[in-house]
């Protein structure tokens, strides 16, 4: 009963298999998921490195989004969440330079608070989507962003139109030929 | 002084034949044999078709297998007809197994639940939504299925496609609903087949949309159905609780059918007599067994009398065990509240304690033995029934009613006996006789508390029926003042039981009160007992019943 109660509080809509960015089977079918969930996106965040004090917190597929949530034993449970989703509204944000690794992508920048606590977010734009992070640190450096940034990289979606291509199936959306029921 | 007389009992159940009693031989199956039926048979089969079917999915993951390549011809075919009015119908079907709509069906079912106060089938359907729910989800992590390849999906959905967890939630709720709504028989058929075509319209919709594979959907409504009929089978079937809309007590089974059939063969062979009809009696005032009434017949079909019978079951037994539990927990041990662990015992003792009161001269029912329905799980008590008998709540009760009550008392006290359930219906006039049943709770060598306790209970049923200065003079003659006044020091609240606190509230007079100032004054004997255990057991339920909270509670999604 114990153990049933602890795993169940999950158990409702999230998809609790980290969407590492290493080619594996695991998460190969989260990046997928994901990949159908936004399928004009051309390219997937997804679970890089993560340092010493991060942890993967969760994740959550739907039509139309794909997020996942990070936490830190320095910043707090869940104060980073990156989200995918087809466009984003970037009114308040100011372009930057994208950093190495961040290639193909266009970023954005719109900090909100520096004191008490850091609160920011930062926005990659491509072809069919847009990613947004989300920095809400209840304690810790500003600077531990860095880290957390270390946790975040991109996958494109070709290769895993190509990789199931491999396999015969069509992964329907951007990089693939228009699938039936398409308006 | 009359008192209590010596009463002769029948040596034995009547026109007993020896020669037709019958022992079963090895191997041959008790009177009713615990079968799990053809559905029961069907669901077990159906249950290791869908797990075959998730460790294939599991194994195989997203290689383009045979069922890959069924499902996706199937959803794609679908996705080539599609039309926009078509689309927009499918869409709307498909919100049937969407959050809102399935948050009012479970909401309604639970408030219906409590309204009739059907614990018994509230938890069993809360249990089966949690089960499925989890399991969908467990199996959809493990599995890892995307959602359908090569179609747009016109449609909303949420994580893994395997299994289909919108069908499972549809089909666990309408499948729930049934069995906790719907009378068994042909309404809770209909029901299921109404049931059957939501989910299967619903399904279909989906494949349209092409948002499930044709397997997701049916795992789905295997779980879906699987779980709730499993569960109601087993925690709460029909036949000990049935599905009615009155209130009262639901713990006695059905003898008509199978049941009663088993009852007749089983008595015949058993105690060598015919039953001519089993019909159910008193079933108010009992919430611990089934009490019945046996129509007795000789050989040739004439000569009828009657026979009264206890028919327990292993509910019997649970019911028994949560009682004590909570007596424990609310009084501590008052006395010796030791569950017993087997129907067989239930049975048993039942039979020591008829015996023991008939050594003693008391005027209890003869038994005449124990018949077995199935074994360890269903046995019946068969004993004299007193026909023509008024409870003694409903009889005319004079002075001579009024010393036999106390002389009864006193002859329990003297052969060191506490009958602990004196009380109006356990109280019978026959002939101006007084006869005492129900004697499940009888103890030997009890407490002086509980000795004291019988006293005061049955002084109070007396004086419901006549007056607490005639009923105090004649306890006079058979115990003396400070007996009396320590009977009514020991008694209050749980002490008496149910129907005895009820009638005495209905009553008006305050009888303790009238009883405590006619007899001498005594400090209140303490009722609450402290001890290790009742503090450990009383932990246990709060933590239990916090996890348990805590187990809806972090699922409230489920619900709201």
């Amino acid at each position: 009963m114990i153990t049933v109660a602890a795993l169940l509080p999950a158990c409702v809509q999230a998809v609790d298999v980290a969407p590492e960015c290493r080619v594996g089977d695991e998460s190969t079918r989260v990046l997928t998921l994901a990949a159908q969930a936004v399928p004009t996106a051309t390219m997937l965040p997804c679970l890089d490195v993560l340092l010493p004090g991060w942890s993967f917190e969760g994740i959550q597929i739907t039509d139309g989004a794909y997020r996942f949530w990070l936490s830190s034993d320095r910043t707090g449970i869940r104060t980073v969440r990156v989200e995918l989703v087809s466009e984003c509204d970037l009114s308040a944000a100011v372009e930057v330079v994208p950093a190495p690794g961040e290639e193909g992508t266009r970023r954005f920048e719109e900090p909100l608070s520096l004191d008490p606590v850091f609160a920011a977010n930062r926005y990659y734009t491509f072809a069919g989507g847009c990613v947004r992070v989300e920095y809400r640190f209840g304690s810790g450096d500003p600077t531990e962003v860095l880290q957390a940034d270390q946790a975040i990289g991109f996958r494109p979606r070709a290769s895993l139109v190509r990789r199931l291509a491999d396999l015969g199936i069509v992964l329907c959306g951007a990089g693939a030929p228009p699938c039936p029921g398409t308006d | 002084m009359r008192g209590v007389e010596r009463v002769e009992q029948p040596s034995s159940i009547g026109q007993r034949s020896l020669r037709r009693l019958r022992r079963r031989p090895s191997g041959e199956p008790p009177p009713l044999p615990r079968e799990i039926g053809r559905t029961g048979r069907l669901l077990l089969m159906l249950v290791a078709i869908g797990a075959g079917l998730t460790v294939a999915a599991a194994l195989i993951g997203t290689r383009a297998t045979a069922i890959d390549q069924i499902d996706s011809s199937l959803v794609r075919a679908f996705a080539r007809i599609r039309v926009g009015a078509v689309t927009d119908v499918m869409q709307l079907l498909d919100g049937l197994a969407s959050r809102w709509p399935l948050r009012g069906l479970r909401w309604a079912t639970l408030l219906a639940l409590v309204l009739f106060r059907r614990w018994r089938h509230l938890a069993v359907f809360v249990g089966s939504l949690l089960t499925v729910e989890y399991v969908t989800y467990a199996t959809s992590l493990a599995v890892g299925r995307s959602r359908p390849f090569g179609v747009e999906i016109a449609t909303d959905w949420v994580g893994f496609s395997f299994p289909s967890r919108p069908i499972a939630s549809l089909a666990v709720t309408l499948a729930g609903m049934a069995y906790a709504l719907v009378p068994a028989g042909r309404p809770r058929f209909k029901a299921k087949a109404a049931a059957a075509i939501v989910v299967g319209t619903v399904a279909l919709a989906r494949s349209y949309l092409g948002v499930d594979h044709l397997s997701d959907q049916v795992l789905g409504v295997l779980i879906g159905v699987t779980v709730p009929i499993v569960a109601f089978r087993w925690f709460a079937p029909n036949d000990v609780f049935p599905v009615t809309f009155r209130r009262g007590k639901t713990a006695h089974l059905d003898v008509s059918g199978r049941r009663g059939q088993a009852i007749v063969r089983a008595v015949r062979d058993q105690l060598g007599v015919d039953v001519a009809e089993v019909r159910p009696i008193g079933l108010a005032g009992s919430g611990g067994s089934t009490p019945l009434r046996l129509t007795l017949v000789d050989e040739t079909g004439g000569l009828r009398r009657y026979a009264f019978a206890k028919l327990y079951a292993k509910n019997h037994v649970r019911a028994d065990r949560w009682y004590k539990l909570g007596r424990q927990i609310l009084y501590g041990a008052l006395e010796d509240e030791t569950p017993f662990q087997t129907v067989r015992r239930f049975v048993e003792y039942e039979d020591y304690t008829l015996r023991l009161m008939a050594d003693a001269g008391l005027p209890t029912p003869h038994p005449f033995g124990v018949v077995e329905i199935t074994p360890e799980r269903e046995y019946m008590i068969v004993m004299e029934f007193f026909p023509g008998a008024v409870e003694l709540g409903d009889a005319e009760v004079d002075e001579d009613v009024i010393d036999q009550g106390l002389g009864l008392i006193r002859r329990l006290w003297e052969t060191g006996l506490a009958h602990r359930d004196i009380k109006p219906a356990n109280l019978m006039l026959e002939d101006r006789r007084l006869r005492l049943i129900d004697v499940f709770f009888v103890q030997v060598r009890p407490s002086p508390w509980r000795q004291a306790v019988d006293l005061a209970n049955m002084m109070l049923v007396l004086g419901l029926r006549s007056d607490p200065e005639t009923v105090y003079r004649v306890a006079s003659r058979h115990f003396t003042p400070e007996e009396i006044a320590e009977a009514f020091a020991a008694t209050r609240g749980v002490a008496s039981p149910t129907q005895l606190r009820v009638m005495i509230r209905r009553d008006g007079r305050n009888l303790l009160e009238e009883f405590r100032r006619l007899a001498p004054a005594h400090d209140p004997i303490p009722i609450q007992r402290w001890s290790v255990r009742r503090v450990a057991r009383t932990l246990a339920v709060v933590i239990v019943g916090l996890l348990l909270l805590g187990l809806v509670a972090s699922n409230w999604a489920v619900f709201a």
